[in-house]
């Protein structure tokens, strides 16, 4: 069962690492051929690529965010300066404040995604609720990790009793 | 009322910050603190998810993932060794020679990315053991280390000048082509406090090689430098907007980098996941922020609070001393981009009271900020330069202060003469 698990995260990351890299070349692409359109005077116009480009970013943000979870910048004051026991009582505090957080904001991309379903962007016709599905997508992953983070920490406690 | 709920707002988020709360939902978290206080917010359920996805639903913030990856396309060993051998060559042979080094890799490789972090972990390492290696004082080179990297901040193409221009809705084209002279001044004044230090100090030099071995570093180096002016005269010129220069800068280099550098094009791959991840984590905060900034924009709070300065002195020069000491402090507490896209938003409506101009005013706030990254209890470059280094913070500290006096002499000369930082944009851009 445990193989099952960590070949299902080897693999979900490989996808993720995947999609990143696509989104990447993706948002290079398009700018690019948006400076060849305009500059070599191409007998055509392209009106999707600016759109396309940013609908790209909103998809690298949340999407890579969900991917460094547990990566992202804090500030480093307390480490070494209080012992490792509040230590451990601030990580919990810490991460209990990110599910707060991050139930808000599914829940309300939640919401949004149901609303916008009918609404399209101009150019590309892209599903406005696409765009929120990812922050959905990025909460989600970010509240289970932290959920996690508090469990473990409570359970290791257990285990040191 | 307003103005004592943002500076609630602002010390919820400090104290999460304390506590080691990502900086992404320290922000978060306050706005949410704020958004109940105010109160009368409508639909503040969907406020979150729909000003993080505006925040990053942006053509200008594109700049990010694309100039994190010309940094790491610059930075990758192939590259940066041939960017550095011509600087070796040229000033080598100076006594101190390997710390002007220091100075000079970081204003060209601040020129090729604009990350302050990036630079003193990636290029300035690698110098600062060069150094140690040749006979150098470990703690001096450390400390060229960690203020040499605070030239991102201001040569262009800087990312913290972005986001100052994003936020505050400021041209990014005018701060950057505002910055060049500062950045020029700031180089040229540490380079002259290492020549001094290295004449009291007596710093080893290095042989001339002569001049065909330069012309032929040189010419190694001359490819990826291109793309240097590539961004610039892009942006400068008015020919493509600093996004699209920077996905120009970023083909170029891949191209560069297989055909003339030999970096085959699996090991690409690589770079282009730690762009993501390194660009994911700074637009995940620019999301946040948004939150942030939009919340500020409804309440009206940042004029409320400039309204209420006002009321106790009108003097622009005293608000703008008092703004500078304000960052100075946030500076050495928050990181530089997170801290931009704090206040950047309150700070925005100043100008507008003051009479300071906007483009020498986001400059001057978005340098100060970087300084903090230099000052004692919490700047983070000293941090990472003692990860990097092992030479313990107060020792880099000791060593720093003589490079402060150009910082400072820079700073009094941006406030007392504007003139410095709107002399290009206008040449470049017109009044």
């Amino acid at each position: 069962m445990g193989n099952i698990i960590k070949n299902l995260k080897f693999y979900m990351n490989k996808l993720i690492e995947f999609s990143l890299v696509s989104i990447l070349i993706g948002i290079l692409v398009t700018t690019l051929l948006q400076v060849a359109v305009r500059y070599f005077r191409l007998p055509f116009h392209l009106p999707w690529t600016e759109e396309f480009a940013r609908f790209l970013n909103v998809w690298l943000t949340f999407l890579g965010a969900a991917y460094i979870v547990g990566n992202h910048i804090s500030v480093d004051i307390l480490e070494g300066r209080i012992t490792p026991k509040a230590m451990k009582i601030v990580g919990i505090f810490s991460n209990l404040i990110s599910c707060f957080f991050f139930s808000f904001v599914l829940w309300g991309a939640l919401v949004m995604s149901i609303a916008q379903t009918h609404l399209f962007t101009p150019a590309m016709r892209i599903n406005m609720s696409s765009f929120y599905v990812a922050v959905a997508i990025s909460a989600l992953v970010f509240l289970v990790y932290n959920l996690k983070q508090v469990l473990d920490s409570k359970r290791r406690q257990g285990v040191e009793k | 009322m307003i103005v004592f709920w943002l500076g609630a707002a602002v010390l919820v988020m400090l104290i999460l910050l304390f506590l080691k709360v990502p900086v992404a939902v320290s922000i978060g978290s306050a706005s949410l603190f704020f958004i109940f206080v105010s109160g009368n917010i409508p639909r503040w359920e969907i406020i979150l998810p729909l000003h993080m996805m505006y925040g990053v639903n942006s053509f200008v913030i594109l700049t990010i993932p694309l100039f994190v990856w010309v940094g790491q396309l610059v930075c990758h060993d192939k590259v940066s060794k041939n960017l550095f051998a011509p600087i070796r060559q040229a000033v080598g042979w100076w006594r101190g020679g390997l710390m002007q080094i220091n100075m000079l890799v970081s204003g060209k490789f601040a020129a090729l990315s604009g990350s302050a972090v990036a630079d003193a972990v990636g290029p300035s390492r690698a110098v600062h053991f060069m150094a140690v290696e040749a006979g150098y004082n470990k703690e001096d080179s450390a400390a060229a280390t960690a203020v040499s990297s605070i030239l991102s901040i201001i040569i262009p193409p800087s990312i913290p000048l972005i986001l100052w221009g994003v936020t505050a809705e400021v041209s990014i084209g005018r701060l950057w082509a505002g910055s060049i002279i500062p950045g020029i001044m700031i180089l040229t004044g540490f380079m002259v406090t290492v020549a001094v230090l290295a004449r009291m100090r007596n710093y080893p030099k290095e042989k001339f090689l002569g001049f065909r071995p330069l012309l032929k570093s040189l010419y190694y180096a001359f490819p990826a430098l291109l793309a240097v002016l590539i961004v610039w005269v892009g942006v400068f010129g008015g020919i493509v907007t600093p996004t699209e220069a920077a996905a120009v800068a970023v083909i170029y280099l891949i191209i560069i980098s297989t055909t003339f550098y030999r970096i085959s094009l699996k090991e690409q791959i690589p770079m282009i996941i730690s762009t993501a991840k390194e660009s994911a984590s700074i637009l995940f905060i620019v999301a946040v922020a948004n939150v942030f900034a939009w919340i500020l924009t409804f309440t009206g709070a940042p004029a409320a609070l400039v309204e209420s300065i006002l009321g106790l002195t009108s003097d622009p020069l005293l608000i703008y001393v008092t703004i500078i000491f304000v960052l100075l402090i946030l500076g050495t507490i928050m990181e530089t981009i997170s801290l931009i896209l704090v206040v950047a938003p309150i700070l925005s409506v100043v100008p507008e009271y003051t009479g300071i101009d906007p483009v020498s005013f986001g400059i001057v706030c978005s340098l100060v900020i970087g300084y903090g990254l230099l000052t004692p209890p919490f700047g983070m470059l000293l941090f990472v330069t003692q990860r990097v280094t092992g030479v313990p913070y107060m020792k880099i500290v000791r060593k720093a202060l003589p490079y402060f006096i150009t910082l400072i002499l820079v700073l009094i000369l941006l406030v007392a003469f504007p003139q410095i930082t709107l002399y290009l944009p206008n040449l470049f851009y017109g009044k």
